[in-house]
């Protein structure tokens, strides 16, 4: 697997690549209806300063360890 | 003066523009470059490349190579090679667990998703252990034990003392993914009954350390206990003094005790496995 690290310079960009922006207090929601996102594990909306988009369907998580964990096991075969 | 003034600026601007365009003919010349190798691309690092390049490009792109270069991205990413973070060493954490192809790996495509998912954070906390970093492996910890309670920290900790290797010893040949499963559950559900682990910080009160090894002792659905230390090398003889003592007071009747003393990152670990049978 590789990396890429989201910084200032490019979240503007990754973000409108993925259909998504930052609403005023900074939670990541879908540009075209405003709706927030909700990490599908920890089931918290996703702050813009700490998320990663995962592989397999582009989900965006909230950066923590079982965050990972329970993706990829649900995708695993 | 006023003149020369209007004609510098005039100079400055054009040669802005001229930037600018030069940037958009590089950006159009990359994305069309991706494009014809796209199909074939499969390595990560190439992959890696392109969506960083088209990341780079795409906002000196004209309004049409947006478009192209936003469907270049997603072939790309569905290729799924590609982890964006605002904190990469997180996921790296959970993404470069490995239980090799033995029967750990076995044990761990027979249990529940939702174990499967424990262990990956197990063995994620024992990766970063024996790298040192003790606090990171903490910091996991806290989570499995917010979401998962107690069963999520018992599956931990078998992996983290690698108690689950007596696990393993329990496993047949002749198992079934089912059998796998079963023992699974029973090892996690007796786990406290079967091992006991002692921080450093309770050595100061023997009473209490004593204590516990003698009711863990008494309840073990095993022929044995395991008894499991992080520390100093002095807090490993420290308890390996108090369960020779339990032997000599005759507070405690085991018939061998087999011990083990290994590097665990700047720790050292203690393992130590308590017969109550003869063998």
């Amino acid at each position: 697997m590789e990396y890429i690290q989201i910084n200032d310079s490019n979240k503007d960009v990754i973000l409108e690549l993925f259909g998504k922006s930052l609403d005023a207090d900074g939670f990541i929601i879908e540009t075209k209806n405003k709706i927030r996102l909700i990490c599908p594990h920890s089931n918290k909306y996703i702050r813009g300063n700490d998320f990663s988009i995962l592989p397999n369907s582009a989900t965006f998580v909230n950066n923590k360890p079982y965050c990972f964990a329970e993706h990829i096991v649900s995708h695993s075969k | 003066m006023a003149n020369n003034n209007t004609d510098i600026e005039r100079k400055d601007s054009n040669n802005k523009l001229d930037n600018t365009k030069e940037q958009e003919i590089l950006g159009i010349q990359v994305i069309s470059s991706i494009v014809s190798k796209v199909e074939m691309v499969a390595d990560p690092s190439t992959i890696l490349s392109a969506i960083k390049e088209i990341i780079f490009f795409y906002r000196l792109l004209p309004e049409g190579w947006k478009r192209r270069a936003s469907d270049l991205f997603l072939k790309l990413w569905n290729k799924r090679k590609v982890i964006i973070s605002t904190d990469p060493e997180q996921p790296k954490k959970i993404y470069e667990v490995s239980f090799g192809d033995g029967k750990l790996d076995k044990l761990y495509k027979s249990v529940s998703k939702k174990d499967q998912a424990i262990m990956l954070q197990g063995k994620s906390m024992l990766d970063l252990i024996n790298k040192g970093l003790h606090s990171d492996s903490d910091e996991i910890k806290k989570y499995v034990e917010e979401r998962y309670h107690h069963r999520g920290l018992n599956v931990v900790d078998m992996m983290t003392t690698k108690d689950i290797e007596y696990l393993i010893e329990d496993m047949k040949e002749s198992f079934t993914s089912k059998d796998y499963k079963k023992l699974f559950e029973e090892w996690v559900s007796k786990y406290d009954s079967i091992a006991l682990l002692v921080s450093p910080s309770e050595l100061s009160n023997i009473n209490i350390v004593k204590s516990k090894i003698k009711e863990i002792s008494a309840k073990t659905p095993k022929d044995y206990v395991l008894i499991n230390l992080s520390g100093k090398m002095d807090d490993c003889a420290a308890l390996l003094t108090i369960i020779s003592n339990l032997k000599e007071e005759k507070e405690l009747n085991y018939s061998k005790m087999e011990h083990d003393i290994s590097d665990s990152g700047f720790c050292k670990s203690l393992r130590v496995k308590l017969l109550f049978k003869n063998n």
